[in-house]
């Protein structure tokens, strides 16, 4: 008989927890969330495994157990009142009429518009529109010639180009028009950047609560609401992540794109697509891992001396930057107690979890002798401190002190958050030309070179971003202790274990991916019998030990943390020649790396347990 | 019931109408209107529901259904998107409730009174009186486990129970599918731990 009882290695990892099924396993199953495979190797395990069908069964009766409660609480109020009803229909007359009637061809084109989505376009409609692709896909292949540019240096000619247009006015101001479509919404923005006195304006055509959404979109997205389709920026942004493949199409005549995908995170793909003339970038849109998708393009573009524009669009004039300084004060009238200042840390470091700024940048949060929070930074470039200012500058009793890295070159004494007491993740490591402890491994799964360096390359960037993800949590463990959590607030609290539950979820997808990607090559070398009995030693002195079932997340935290960086420097001595020079055994490492990876997997899955179960107290 | 309801609801013109209410129809007749009156008509029971499992008193659930569907007519005459306009609907609501939500108790909150009454009044249909205790105590450990789920897993619990998949209540609630599947899944143990 075919034994099914345990994990049968090929199924992904997530799904089992040793010999059994995790509880997000079942709950998926029961809820259909998983992909054919998945459900397969599930339903098989449940077949031959009596504790996990009885837990599948307790969830399924837990399930009920709530639908039931749930009804019984509702009863009393359903029906709705009816007589409500009538003042939905007069309400909905009143609206209709202060619209007016719809045009003839506004109706019409929303009609075409409907007509033409996915969920209401007919069979046959389909087919003609799949016929005709398929007709379509010679004569794209025949115009998609191959990247005339590399990634890199389609990013730098943007760049130039964006500058060269600067030079042609002596005090230029960019007037961009944009359309920016999240999912169902869009708007218009016109914006206005000064370039010489560092300063944006700009209006939209939607209402306050609209711009709102799309701002909060952009946040979501960790885009820089105030430099759309900014090449330096762009290229900043994408630099921060791990990109799995670049590829530069021609799309149409006249227009270049950059498609690349993300190995892990939230994003998935970016597209920027820019004018083959003069490089200049035109449109931009990134899609999230779930599929929602944020669109900017841009509808004119002119740059025009500042004397052409209006006055009120910037306001008052601001100093020039070499005089300007560098400190941006919050005016407030009262000295705000601890609450308020616990609070707007809070508020800050969500800030900077939106603009990925968490995961490593010099940037520094404290409490600064009791009346404000400070918040130091110093970072890559200019377009990178305009975005942490706007994202910054309107949380109270904060002061900020965002300089970059030339700007800090200039100053005699450089800020303190450069000597930060935390040591920043050390930067993404790559492949050397001396060969590494599973070199032999390596060379029999990839003969091809170019692979092996993309592989070993995609390894090390998933191992560095975990331990960057591991990093900030740590950071958070450090900044909220017991008496600062105490003085939240309910929202700031909530804002606080949201920040905390959305690391850990990444970081258990990024555990996951290296898990799998790690699979690739230790499954050949490290399952030897001799490799499994002369490991002794644990990976980390201090690693993490599944049985101690503290209550405080933050010791939790940071066990995890070392024992993130001690898998950081296995897979580097496994795969690159940086290893210490006691990292010599290639099997032992292999064999105590599996385990450690397990073992924070588990941990992961309690600590995101405990975060929501213990209100942080 | 008014002239405009009743044609309203049936879907067909009334015929005695005045001159005005024959413009007000002949537009609720052709136009996006009569759209979002059968839309109101099929999903305000459920969607007032949801509003009232997620702490919110009935007469704020009414308001917050009405503004959805107001909003949801000035979307369609906007030309916005119609995929999924259940979600969407479900979407506003969620946000519009928020507010409302902190200036006021939760039901599942309410004083162990209040519960009581809420509780005896559905506990009347079970038919013997040990039954009745043991339903009794089942939903108090329900109720009691509900409390101590955080706001985010009360919600993605309400939203599965109105039967969106994972990606839809991400998108409700602004968050990744993971973080739903993973509220979902601390929620559901921490409950059925409770009842075991």
């Amino acid at each position: 008989m075919k034994k099914r009882h345990s994990n049968p290695g090929r199924a992904a990892r997530w799904l089992f927890t040793g010999d059994h099924l995790t509880e997000e396993a079942l709950l998926r199953s029961l809820d259909g969330e998983l992909s054919y495979k998945e459900a397969e190797d599930v339903d098989g395990h449940i077949e031959s495994c009596w504790s996990c069908r009885s837990r599948r069964q307790a969830i399924g009766h837990g399930i009920a157990d709530l639908f039931e409660y749930q009804n019984a609480v509702t009863a009393p109020y359903l029906p709705p009142p009816a007589d409500q009803r009538s003042v939905f229909l007069a309400r909905l007359d009143a609206l209709a009429a202060e619209m007016g009637r719809p045009s003839r061809l506004k109706s019409w084109l929303n009609a075409v518009k409907r007509m033409l989505s996915p969920g209401e376009m007919g069979q046959f409609a389909w087919i003609a529109a799949v016929l005709t692709l398929l007709a379509l896909i010679p004569i794209a292949y025949f115009l998609r010639s191959p990247g005339p540019v590399s990634a890199d240096e389609l990013l730098g000619r943007a760049e130039a180009s964006e500058i060269k247009s600067l030079q042609s006015t002596a005090e230029p101001v960019v007037v961009q028009k944009l359309r920016v479509s999240v999912g169902e919404k869009s708007l218009t923005r016109t914006m206005y950047r000064d370039v010489k006195h560092h300063r944006t304006a700009s209006r939209t055509d939607s209402s306050v609560a609209g711009e709102s959404q799309v701002k909060a979109a952009y946040l979501k997205y960790s885009l820089d609401w105030n430099s759309p389709l900014d090449t330096e920026t762009y290229t900043h942004w994408r630099g921060a992540r791990p990109v799995h493949s670049d590829q530069v199409l021609r799309t149409g005549s006249d227009r270049l794109t950059l498609k690349t995908t993300y190995s892990a995170g939230v994003v998935a793909e970016t597209d920027l697509t820019l004018r083959t003339a003069d490089y200049h970038a035109v449109k931009e849109s990134v899609r999230l891992q779930d599929n929602s998708e944020i669109e900017i393009a841009e509808l004119s573009y002119d740059v025009i001396p500042f004397a052409s524009v209006p006055a009120d669009i910037f306001g008052e004039p601001t100093l020039p930057a070499a005089v300007r300084p560098p400190v941006v004060v919050i005016p407030r009238s009262v000295q705000p107690g601890s609450a308020a200042l616990a609070a707007a840390v809070v508020e800050a470091e969500v800030a900077l979890h939106g603009l990925g700024a968490d995961l490593g940048e010099q940037i520094k949060i404290t409490d600064h002798v009791g009346r404000e929070v400070l918040i130091e930074a110093v970072v890559g470039g200019d377009a990178r401190k305009q975005q942490l200012l706007s994202a910054l500058q309107d949380i109270p009793h904060t002061r900020l002190h965002i300089i970059t890295i030339d700007e800090a070159a200039q100053q005699s004494s450089p800020p303190s958050v450069v000597n930060s007491d935390s040591p920043a993740p050390s930067p993404i490591q790559r492949m050397v030309a001396t060969p590494p402890l599973l070199d032999a491994d390596l060379n029999a799964r990839f003969p091809d070179k170019d692979q092996r360096i993309a592989y070993v390359n995609q390894t090390l960037s998933l191992a560095q971003l975990a331990s960057a993800r591991a990093w900030a949590l740590n950071r958070l463990a450090d900044r909220h202790p017991p008496q600062e959590v105490s003085v939240l607030n309910e929202d700031a609290r909530r804002q606080l274990q949201v920040l905390l539950a959305d690391h850990v979820s990444a970081l258990r997808e990024d555990i996951s991916s290296l898990q799998n990607q790690l699979g690739e090559i230790l499954s050949r070398s490290s399952n030897t019998p001799a490799a499994n009995t002369s490991v002794k030693a644990p990976l980390e002195s201090n690693a993490i030990d599944v049985s101690d079932f503290s209550d405080d997340w933050r010791a939790r935290i940071r066990r995890i943390h070392s024992s993130t960086e001690a898998i950081h420097e296995a897979v580097v001595a496994l795969l690159s020649n940086s290893q210490p020079s006691d990292h010599n055994d290639g099997d032992a490492i292999e064999v105590n790396l599996r385990t450690s990876l397990t073992q924070l997997q588990t941990e992961l899955q309690t600590l995101d347990q405990r975060i929501h179960e213990t209100d942080l107290k | 019931m008014s002239a405009y309801a009743n044609a309203a609801s049936g879907g067909v013109i009334g015929l005695c109408l005045s001159g005005a209410d024959e413009v007000v129809s002949e537009r609720r007749a052709e136009g996006p209107e009569q759209r979002i009156i059968q839309l109101y008509d099929t999903l305000r029971p459920s969607l007032y529901r949801y509003l009232i499992n997620s702490g919110i008193s009935p007469q704020d659930a009414e308001e917050v259904v009405q503004e959805a569907f107001l909003r949801l007519y000035r979307h369609m005459r906007g030309g916005g998107g119609e995929e999924n306009l259940r979600a969407w609907v479900y979407q506003v609501a969620h946000n519009l409730s928020c507010n409302s939500r902190k200036s006021r108790r939760r039901l599942v909150d309410a004083t162990p009174e209040m519960w009581e009454q809420l509780s005896q009044s559905t506990l009347d249909s079970t038919p013997g009186p040990e039954e009745q205790l043991l339903e009794k105590e089942r939903y108090f450990r329900i109720h009691d486990g509900l409390t101590k789920l955080t706001q985010l897993q009360r919600d993605c619990l309400n939203l599965r129970l109105e039967g969106f998949r994972y990606r839809e209540i991400g998108e409700i609630l602004n968050v990744g599918t993971s973080t739903v599947a993973g509220s979902l899944r601390n929620a559901i143990t921490r409950l059925v731990k409770g009842c075991a």
